[in-house]
C-alpha cells in the first residue's frame, strides 16, 4: 500500500547520523529528518516504523562503517604511542563523530538496545589496543573515551569532517 | 485522548477513546495484536501535516482530528486535539490502518511502554 520507495535509505541513514550526532536523540525531533532527509513523513514510518528504530539503525551503521575499519587499522600498530594517537584521532570519528559517545551517554541507560551496541563499539576498541597495549588495553580505551568527550567538550575546536 | 494499554498475556496494544472522543472518532477502542506494531514516536510536528481525506470522523482544522482519514493511499487513524501530546503507532502491513496518530497523556512514557513491550517480543 502507499507510493513506491522513492529514495535512498542509505543516504536517509546517513543525514541521520549527522543529526543525531550533533543533536542528540530527544533534540532531533521527526520534523529535522524530515526536514533535513527530504523524505516524506508518512515514508519515513513506513520504512523504520519509529525514530528509536532509525536511531538503532543508525547506530549499527556508525559501528560497521566507522568504529570497526577505524579499531581493525589500530589493531594492526604495535608501537603504543602510536596506536593511542591513531586511536585518539580516528575512534568514532567521521561525518557523525561522536555519536557513540553520545548515545552512551543519553540513550543506553535507558535501552538495552542501545546500551548492546554501545558495549560492541567499547569492545572493539579494547580488543584494538591489546596489540599494542597488552593487558593495559581497557584502561587506555578509557583514555580514548575520555580524551574524545574532552575534545567534543571545546566549543571552538575545529571539525576534522 | 486515548488510553493505551498493552496486554502482555494476549499479546494486544489496545487504545481505548474516552468520553467525546468516542463520538469525534466514531470508535470506542482499538486492539491491534502488538506483533503487528512496529513503533512508537512521540511527534508533535505530524498535526501540521495536511490530514488527506476523511473517511469516517472529525475534522474541526486547529481544534481536533479524530478518526478515519486516507492519504498517499495510506490508512490513517487519528485522534489529536493537542498535537503536542501526538504520539504515532506505525503498523505492519497486514493490519487496516497504516498508521494510528493518537493524543496520550504522558507521550514519553507511553512511547517507551510500547517500544519496550515490542522489543520484549
Amino acid at each position: 500500500m502507499g507510493r513506491p520507495r522513492a529514495f535512498d535509505t542509505d543516504q536517509a541513514v546517513r543525514t541521520a547520523a549527522v543529526l543525531f550526532a550533533a543533536h542528540g536523540y530527544e533534540g532531533t525531533s521527526v520534523d529535522d529528518l524530515v526536514t533535513a532527509t527530504g523524505i516524506h513523513r508518512g515514508s519515513l514510518y513506513k520504512v523504520f516504523g519509529s525514530k528509536r528504530s532509525l536511531h538503532l539503525t543508525v547506530l549499527r551503521t556508525h559501528l560497521d562503517h566507522e568504529i570497526h575499519p577505524a579499531t581493525a587499522a589500530i589493531a594492526t600498530l604495535t608501537d603504543p604511542e602510536q596506536a593511542l594517537s591513531a586511536a585518539i584521532a580516528s575512534y568514532d570519528n567521521g561525518p557523525a563523530a561522536g555519536l557513540l559517545l553520545l548515545s552512551a551517554a543519553e540513550r543506553a541507560p535507558h535501552d538495552p538496545d542501545v546500551a548492546a551496541l554501545v558495549a560492541e563499539g567499547i569492545t572493539a576498541l579494547e580488543d584494538a589496543l591489546r596489540p599494542s597495549h597488552g593487558d593495559d588495553a581497557p584502561r587506555l580505551a578509557s583514555t580514548v573515551l575520555g580524551t574524545r568527550l574532552r575534545l567534543r567538550a571545546q566549543p571552538t575546536a575545529p571539525k576534522e569532517h | 485522548m486515548a488510553l493505551i494499554s498493552i496486554d502482555r498475556e494476549r499479546g494486544l496494544l489496545t487504545a481505548e477513546f474516552q468520553g467525546l472522543d468516542k463520538l469525534w472518532t466514531f470508535s470506542s477502542r482499538l486492539e491491534i495484536p502488538l506483533a503487528h506494531v512496529r513503533g512508537a514516536t512521540h511527534d508533535p510536528g505530524i498535526a501540521r501535516e495536511p490530514k488527506g481525506v476523511k473517511v469516517g470522523g472529525t475534522h474541526f482544522p486547529g481544534l481536533i482530528t479524530a478518526g478515519r482519514f486516507r492519504r498517499d493511499g495510506e490508512r490513517l487513524f487519528w485522534d489529536v486535539k493537542n498535537p503536542d501530546k501526538a504520539i504515532v503507532i506505525q503498523l505492519a502491513d497486514a493490519e487496516h490502518y497504516d498508521r494510528l496518530i493518537l493524543e496520550v497523556d504522558d507521550p514519553r512514557a507511553t512511547v517507551r511502554l510500547i517500544e519496550q513491550s515490542i522489543t520484549r517480543g
